[in-house]
């Protein structure tokens, strides 16, 4: 047997996880290979440290501590968020969305609002503007027109004609 | 809760490796349960939610940890806990536990294992130190049983690999 395979397989080894016929070749391959017997019984030891482990136990003031935080944020929900009883837990999603759509349509409305009033003011002075020069071009041309002419038989209606 | 303290100081001891930032991660942990203990509906033992508050939180620390330690900051309660380690821990060696813990293969095992990656080292806690079945541990994790054992699967083979060459130092 190839010492690889002694390598490869320590914790199963170890555990005793691998089928009876390669733990009995394994064991045959350990009596003839001191390297590899020294590497199984140095492996076995340190994977038998798991049960030696520290668990460590809490300080003498760990629940003095812990006491102590949760008395803090008791107060300080107490202080803050005023508490509901548990039926009324709807409240605040129910208060979120009314203020979400209370925004919308706020929002909506102002919208339409300034957009009356820009298409009034800003449209209207652009209307009396262009009526202004619609003015000034057909009837300013008249004023060329001599005394007693033409034009000014028709344009004039004191004339009697 | 004192039936757990020290099954969840264990378990936060072992992620994090030092007793100020465990003491303070099981301190969250019981104020957690404190909190939340009406959102508790008893499908799990209480055990196991213990169990997966603790390692949630001990991941999270760790995970503030590498942050800190990846934009170089650090934080006041690693330098208190170190400040502690060096004035706190030293009578603490002539202790029976402290002794069991320093020997040569313990310490070895131990720092092999904080070598593994997060969940692997979670895994092989639960199961090796805790003493937990993987049905156990993988409604801890919330992940299958299968992916439970392919985890201490791995974790072996990492700490075996890893401990080969240091046997021959013992």
């Amino acid at each position: 047997m190839d010492c690889n395979v002694i390598r490869n397989n320590l914790v199963e080894l170890v555990e005793r996880g691998l089928p009876r016929e390669i733990e009995k070749e394994i064991d045959a391959h350990l009596k003839s290979c001191n390297s590899c017997a020294a590497l199984v019984e140095r492996f076995a030891h340190t994977w038998q440290a798991w049960g030696q482990l520290e668990r460590i136990e809490p300080s003498p003031a760990f629940w003095f501590r812990l006491q102590r935080r949760i008395q803090e944020r008791e107060g300080k929900r107490a202080g803050v968020v005023p508490q509901l009883p548990g039926w009324a837990g709807w409240l605040r999603p129910a208060a979120a969305v009314a203020i979400l759509v209370l925004g919308i349509l706020v929002g909506n409305y102002l919208g339409d609002f300034f957009a009356w009033r820009g298409l009034n003011s800003s449209g209207q002075q652009q209307a009396s503007a262009q009526t202004e020069q619609l003015f000034d071009y057909y009837l300013g041309g008249l004023n060329d027109f001599p005394t007693g002419s033409f034009g000014e038989f028709y344009v004039n209606p004191s004339n009697g004609t | 809760m004192e039936l757990y303290q020290s099954s969840v100081l264990s378990v936060c001891y072992r992620m994090l490796g030092n007793r100020q930032d465990a003491e303070d991660v099981a301190q969250d942990v019981f104020v957690m349960v404190y909190r939340k203990a009406e959102n508790f509906r008893g499908e799990s033992r209480l055990s196991t939610w213990l169990y997966r508050i603790a390692v949630n939180l001990s991941l999270n620390r760790l995970r503030r940890r590498q942050w800190d330690r990846l934009f170089g900051v650090l934080t006041l309660s690693e330098a208190e806990s170190n400040e502690t380690t060096d004035t706190m821990e030293a009578p603490e060696q002539n202790r029976p536990d402290r002794q069991l813990e320093s020997s040569e293969r313990s310490r070895i095992l131990t720092d092999v294992l904080d070598t593994l990656p997060d969940k692997q080292r979670v895994a092989i806690i639960l199961h090796k130190i805790e003493g937990l079945s993987h049905h156990e541990i993988a409604e801890i994790l919330q992940i299958s049983v299968s992916s439970v054992e392919s985890l201490i699967h791995r974790a072996k083979r990492n700490l075996q690999k890893k401990l080969i060459p240091l046997l021959g130092k013992i």
